[in-house]
């Protein structure tokens, strides 16, 4: 009989929300207990049917309904709050504008008419001047039927205060922890790999040259060869390689391809042989997905020894399809200074037109 | 969120009753799929779905943009399912042996052309879905958006407003009720 806490492990297991460590205490039970077995796999098998339960359709369409349904109740959306805070924030200084300009006007008029105000003087001269009509007074009370307003003025005041409140949104960099890539993740980086035709990744790694060994095993497996700039073999070898940057410069790759790859260098991996097997965790720890900017696309080509231009991905016709077994991604330490090695420039001599579907990635990568 | 939501629901909340028409096409189906889950019938999900879309319309200020239209959507959906299961008294359902009018569809006419696989798919469905309407809402709940959706413990846990170790214990005790109850229904069948 398994205990509560053993049914826990197993539970969460299924839902791939465990620490790797735990995970690697399931693979150990799983391996000793035939019961621990049956139960994961009544789990996995359950949950598989639930997965499978068919999609349906709303029929009829539910649009007409909710509109009706809104039209009927008269449902308005409601205006936000803040919004109301804005605007009565604003009423005193409309009403001390509005008093200082009465007074001004006041002031005014009194001014115009101290001035104005008939002298003994003015009488005699008024006797022989023609009548001058003092201008209309300002009236000081509002008038009572309401102003014209301009209708895009008020159109352009309400959109204003709409928008308090509501920030302004934001396009966040897609960012992903490799463990959870396997946990719906994929689905996600799929999609934000489906968008433009050239991204950068931001990735962190807990060690350079653990994460640069797993990827050339991971390329390997997939027929891509790994070209590695000498001085970046150098740098790998050197004691402060921690702190060093790295870029991998990939294309003509699927988004497909891409979300594989960096799927399977975020899973724990067996090393060792026979009796001396054992399960390592994976290197990689955070990716960030970002569009390429200007001047990454030229510091990249700086390093490559190209133009800039010469890295842009075309939309090139009648493109022979690429071999899957001649594909290559370079790999070369972010501060290169200098010209391109001849590994990085027969690289470039050999790289071929854009393929149909592909994208175009540089992958930064750091030590945390 | 996407732009094109973010435009959709700037007109609804100007008063474009379209603009909201378009997000309802949108998202209905996705969410209807998940209620029906929730709900016992077809006839209960369209109700809590076309609730929740009106709900939403009244609600729009209050959606800031920080989340995706539909995680929020999903939020009101899910929150309103489990409530109204909740006021809910069990009821025996007694199936007539003719056409039922809350009963499901088919998804693909072109399955259902094949017999074999329509009738194998909807027995699995039927035994899968009355299974899940033995558990308590909050138990259904975890199972839906676990398995249905691939929902992590914290989207759960701000969707359904708990602490993310109620959601891990809630599932772990949602799996194995629905293993048990899909062992008994089993060995009834055999």
């Amino acid at each position: 009989m398994l205990s509560d806490q053993v049914l826990q492990l197993l539970t969460a297991f299924v839902d791939g929300e465990l620490e790797h460590r735990q995970r690697e205490a399931v693979v150990r039970l799983l391996k000793e207990s035939s019961e621990a077995r049956d139960v994961l796999r009544q789990l996995q098998e359950n949950t598989h049917k639930i997965k499978q339960l068919p999609q349906h359709k709303v029929e009829p369409s539910l649009v007409d309904a909710v509109l009706q349904a809104i039209t009927e109740q008269q449902v308005q959306p409601k205006q936000p709050a803040p919004a109301r805070e804005a605007r009565r924030r604003w009423l005193p200084y409309v009403t001390a504008s509005l008093a200082a300009s009465l007074l001004i006007g006041v002031i005014g008029f009194l001014s115009w008419k101290a001035l104005t105000e008939p002298t003994k003087d003015d009488i005699i001269v008024k006797n022989t001047q023609p009548e001058i009509k003092p201008e209309p007074k300002p009236d000081p009370t509002p008038s009572p039927t309401p102003k014209k307003t301009n209708p895009l003025l008020s159109d352009m005041i309400a959109e204003t205060f709409r928008g308090f409140g509501a920030p302004v949104p934001v396009e966040k960099p897609f960012a992903v922890a490799f463990h959870d890539i396997q946990n719906g993740g994929a689905q996600e980086l799929n999609r934000e790999l489906n968008r433009d035709k050239a991204v950068q990744f931001d990735i962190t790694v807990k060690s350079n040259s653990d994460a640069m060994k797993r990827l050339k095993d991971v390329l390997k497996y997939r027929e891509i060869s790994l070209v590695t700039d000498p001085a970046a073999e150098k740098k790998l070898q050197d004691k402060n390689q921690a702190k060093v940057e790295y870029l991998v410069f990939a294309e003509n790759l699927t988004p497909d391809e891409m979300t594989r790859l960096m799927s399977e260098l975020g899973e724990s991996f067996v090393v060792g042989l026979n009796k001396t097997q054992r399960l390592v965790e994976s290197p990689y720890k955070n990716l960030a997905v970002k569009p390429v900017a200007k001047d990454d696309r030229q510091k990249v080509a700086k390093l490559l020894g190209v133009e800039p231009s010469a890295i842009e991905p075309k939309d090139s016709k009648d493109v022979q399809p690429q071999p899957k077994n001649t594909r290559q991604v370079v790999l070369l330490p972010m501060n290169a200074n200098g010209a391109a090695s001849k590994e990085v420039q027969q690289f470039v001599n050999q790289r071929r037109a854009t393929q149909p579907g592909t994208i175009q990635v540089f992958i930064k990568i750091r030590q945390e | 969120m996407s732009a094109d939501d973010n435009r959709l629901i700037t007109e609804a909340r100007q008063g474009n009753t379209a603009a909201f028409g378009e997000l309802v096409s949108r998202y209905q189906d996705r969410l209807f799929n998940t209620v029906l889950r929730l709900a016992n019938n077809a006839e209960d999900a369209r109700d809590v779905v076309q609730e929740a879309f009106l709900h939403a319309y009244q609600s729009l200020h209050s959606f800031k943009g920080d989340s995706l239209f539909f995680t929020w959507l999903y939020r009101i959906a899910v929150n309103t399912a489990i409530s109204m299961k909740r006021k809910q008294r069990p009821v025996l359902r007694i199936q007539p042996s003719g056409e039922d009018k809350n009963a499901i569809d088919p998804v693909d006419p072109a399955e259902a052309s094949q017999p074999g696989h329509a009738i194998e798919m909807a027995e699995q469905e039927r035994r899968v879905h009355e299974a899940l309407s033995k558990l308590s809402a909050e138990h259904r709940a975890v199972l839906v958006m676990k398995d249905m959706e691939g929902m992590k413990y914290e989207e759960m846990a701000d969707i359904l407003g708990v602490p993310v170790g109620t959601i891990r214990s809630r599932l772990h005790r949602a799996r194995l009720e629905i293993r048990d109850i899909l062992i008994q229904q089993d060995k009834r069948e055999v």
